[in-house]
């Protein structure tokens, strides 16, 4: 009954989880390995805790068992719904928690030549990420999808389950108030504030 | 550096980062719930037509029995009806099967179908 494992990355989700609602476990691994990575690191960013996004990731995959039996060709793209359930759920964390703790950030891979300049990238995705979560959640959801994740406008759209409109406006507003937190890390800010110190 | 450039600088920063990737108990945890899930939503399989109609006669073995039955009794029937009807003992078997509303016998009311049509 299994499928070979060597062909079902050709197989379509939806396909897949035709196979899984008939009983076929292969078809599980396959969806598993095919979507948890992406589920899972959309929640780490959303959440910025491992451990939380851990339980996001795994709700969010209980979802997708219990759905596949139901599941219409056709409906929606599963990656696209998985991102909505997924960013649901964060959402209902984070409304549970308002102050997040940075520190149970994912440490980020150190790519940087010097330590300095390392201890300075940190600091700007630091900084980023606590703009990020700062941000209303609509926006927020928007920005990771389109950034992060790499979706299109119209797919953002079907996973916040609203217009493309409304994606170019959440996403504008986004970068705005991003730009606005984190001027002072712009270059240019910078110098200023050096020929500032330096001048007085 | 413009505002925006330096929004997408960060972003793409960020995002050139390694995703953190789910540990092998997250996935052996989603891989239970969907055995655990599996299990209790296969429905068991339904009976096929045949076997659904069968069944009040046992099923496929009754049923080919009942067709040898029936296809030996219509050959007996039909084509050693006099050698049946000599048989020692059936004279009062059949005594006990006549219709009180003609006085025919079943085999009477048969060979007379058979000669007369």
């Amino acid at each position: 009954m299994g499928m070979a494992l060597d062909t079902q990355s050709e197989i379509s989700d939806a396909a897949l989880l035709a196979a899984f609602a008939a009983g076929d476990q292969s078809a599980a691994r396959a969806l598993t390995a095919r979507h948890l990575p992406r589920v899972f690191a959309h929640a780490c960013r959303l959440l910025q805790d491992h451990a939380e996004a851990e339980d996001v990731a795994q709700d969010a995959m209980m979802k997708l068992w219990k759905i596949a039996p139901n599941w219409r060709k056709g409906e929606a793209k599963l990656s696209t719904w998985l991102y909505r359930v997924t960013a649901n759920a964060a959402t209902d964390r984070l409304r549970k928690r308002r102050t997040v703790a940075l520190d149970a950030a994912p440490e980020q891979a150190d790519e940087t030549p010097s330590a300095e300049a390392g201890m300075i990238a940190g600091d700007r995705q630091k900084a980023l990420h606590t703009a990020m979560e700062a941000l209303p959640e609509r926006q927020r959801n928007a920005l990771v999808l389109r950034h992060f994740e790499e979706l299109s406008n119209p797919e953002i759209a079907s996973a916040l389950e609203t217009s493309v409109e409304a994606v170019e406006s959440l996403l504008g507003r986004a970068r705005r108030a991003l730009a606005s937190k984190l001027a002072h890390l712009r270059p240019s800010a910078q110098r200023d504030k050096q020929d500032k110190g330096a001048r007085t | 550096m413009t505002s925006e450039n330096h929004i997408d600088a960060l972003l793409r920063t960020a995002r050139d980062c390694p995703s953190p990737l789910p540990s092998t108990e997250l996935t052996s945890r989603v891989l239970a719930d969907a055995a655990t899930l599996m299990h209790a939503a296969t429905p068991p399989p339904k009976p096929r037509f045949w076997a659904r109609l069968l069944s009040p006669i046992g099923g496929a073995r009754g049923a080919v029995a009942l067709a040898c039955c029936a296809s030996l009794g219509v050959f007996a029937g039909a084509g050693y009806a006099d050698e049946l009807l000599a048989l020692p003992g059936l004279e009062s078997v059949l005594a006990g099967l006549v219709d009180p509303t003609d006085g025919t016998t079943p085999f009477e009311s048969l060979s007379l179908l058979m000669s007369e049509g």
